[in-house]
């Protein structure tokens, strides 16, 4: 396959030609040689069978590779899809009791005597320090001197509700209404208490 | 080897011992009660209950004769009361609310609320169940309503 | 008859799991493929297809259907595995730089045996085999940078326009290299083709 020298300045236009990318003067410049030239034109003819060669090529690999599980990769990666609550807290239990096994074991003995102990007096008691009592009550109320208001105490039974009102008191206040400073309402009842409106407050 | 194999006994005489140690009344000073405390502004103002659950407290405001419109949790807020120091809340119209543990008696705890320059104590005995609303003052167009519930731990 | 691809990411993008299953199950092996010849490691290459599908499943908002799917998938794969090759080469993997301006003597090489040996004739088969082969064996003794090049042009078919953005080369380093690959994997070729002639002894078929 012999080949002129005026050939060399065709060579590299011989990519770009086979690719379309040779802009037309070039490629007419070169189709002309091509015909004339039959090396050039049996080395597009190799570059084109690259081409064919190199994807035929890629294509066999790939028959050759196991794609088992593939699929399942990856759509595992594209779910972080977290198990069923119950599944995750049996999963961490098990980490947990695999690794400190002496001291779960201490653990659960530990609250199983607590259990057995603290139930009871839970049970009895049914809530947080300070609530033995079944319901908030109100044993006392005494406003400022200087608000010049005097407390309403109003009972909702049925609600299980206390509405300590304050109503401004009317006029000068009265040097003998002790009353009104102090107020120890053992069990107090709104029954007696005036009903003031709202709005009016 | 005796001596080794004695003190998980001993433990478990600790542990059951504890709970009746607790059982008794434990010194007031030692107490810490937890206490929710909502801060509600009421007023005749548009017509918003929020939020929705306060719809009960405005139906007991109304049928004790308080009719407001509007009802605006403002803040809530779980504290624990001691009998050393007042845990100290302030409201929006300035004024400071002071809750201390005023006593402690067969698990009933008394606490006593304090507003200085409006209310010189409140003394309500916590239960499980059960609300107090005490009014705080003026607030915007409206009224200030403390409301103490037991807290659920 | 198969879903089309476009069906597909639509049912992916409300959710559909399966419909991205199929979609991963048609592509593996083209994408495989891609990662293989650019990367020339079989483990590597299923780490980076994974990874493609991934960034795929990850950023398919982001496929705006202007392309075909499959053009996309393979834009995403080659950057993966651009990536790869340019961790590799700052690892200090593969140094060696192919000087663009050396002359390729094609007059060396016997132009025209690749083409004549693989014909039309699908009787051919057995020959078109040990080509690839041998083609596969020339791509591994090219530099990186052409191999690259190469793929993304013949398996891709990216315009020089295109290659030069997605390599960050000017569009006359484009031209220029992608001369020099194919000047060398057919020179590589021809002379194992000479070696053996006689021994196959199919090229005067």
């Amino acid at each position: 396959m012999a080949h002129n020298p005026a050939c060399e300045r065709f060579w590299p236009e011989l990519s770009p030609y086979i690719d379309g990318e040779l802009d037309p003067s070039s490629r007419v410049q070169l189709e002309r040689h091509l015909s004339a030239c039959s090396h050039c034109s049996a080395l597009v003819d190799d570059f084109r069978a690259e081409g064919g060669l190199i994807r035929l090529g890629l294509d066999m690999a790939a028959d050759e590779a196991d794609f088992t599980g593939f699929a399942q990769n990856v759509l595992a990666r594209v779910t972080p899809e977290r198990p069923p609550f119950f599944e995750r807290l049996r999963i961490s239990f098990d980490e947990f009791f695999t690794h400190h096994r002496s001291m779960v074991l201490t653990s659960v003995a530990t609250a199983a005597a607590v259990l057995l102990v603290g139930l009871p007096i839970f049970l009895l008691q049914g809530a947080p320090q300070g609530y033995a009592g079944e319901t908030m009550e109100l044993q006392a109320v005494r406003v400022a001197e200087e608000a010049h208001v005097q407390p309403v105490v109003l009972e909702a039974e049925a609600e299980e509700a206390t509405i300590i009102w304050l109503v401004d008191q009317e006029g000068p206040r009265r040097h003998d209404d002790e009353d009104f400073q102090h107020h120890v309402l053992p069990g107090a009842s709104g029954r007696d208490a005036p009903r003031p409106k709202g709005g009016e407050l | 080897m005796q001596r080794m194999r004695a003190w998980p006994w001993v433990a478990c005489l600790m542990l059951l011992a504890a709970p009746a140690v607790w059982a008794q009344d434990a010194a007031t000073a030692e107490a810490k009660v937890p206490l929710r405390v909502d801060v509600v502004s009421v007023s005749n103002d548009g017509d918003v209950v929020e939020p929705r659950r306060l719809s009960r407290m405005k139906a007991t405001f109304a049928k004790q004769g308080l009719d407001f419109s509007s009802f605006r949790r403002l803040s809530s807020e779980r504290v624990e009361v001691t009998a050393q120091a007042p845990t100290q809340l302030k409201l929006p119209n300035g004024k400071q609310v002071s809750l201390r543990l005023d006593r402690m008696e067969k698990g009933t705890a008394r606490v006593k609320v304090a507003i200085p320059g409006l209310l010189d104590e409140t003394l309500v005995t916590l239960g499980r169940k059960g609300v107090v609303y005490q009014a705080a003052g003026d607030h915007g167009g409206g009224k200030l309503v403390l409301v103490l519930r037991p807290s659920r731990r | 008859m198969a879903t089309d691809d476009l069906t597909l990411v639509k049912r992916v993008r409300t959710g559909d799991q399966r419909a991205f299953r199929t979609l991963v199950e048609r592509y593996q092996r083209k994408v495989y493929a891609v990662a293989l010849g650019m990367l020339k490691d079989r483990e590597e290459a299923m780490d980076v297809s994974q990874e493609a599908f991934v960034k795929v499943h990850k950023y398919l908002d982001h496929f705006k259907g202007d392309s075909s799917f499959y053009t996309w998938l393979y834009r995403i794969t080659t950057n993966i595995c651009i990536d790869v090759l340019r961790k590799r080469k700052s690892a200090g993997g593969h140094a060696a730089e192919f000087d663009e301006t050396i002359q390729v003597n094609l007059s060396e090489a016997s132009a025209g045996t690749l083409g004549s040996r693989l014909g039309t004739n699908p009787q051919k088969s057995a020959l078109r085999r040990e080509l690839v082969e041998k083609i596969q064996a020339a791509l591994e003794q090219v530099p990186e940078k052409h191999r690259t090049i190469l793929l993304l042009r013949e398996v891709e078919g990216m315009s020089y326009e295109e290659l030069a953005r997605t390599l960050e080369i000017p569009k006359g380093t484009v031209m220029s290299r992608l001369f020099h690959a194919r000047a060398k994997v057919q020179k590589i070729l021809s002379e194992y083709l000479e070696l053996d002639e006689s021994k196959v002894g199919i090229g005067s078929e």
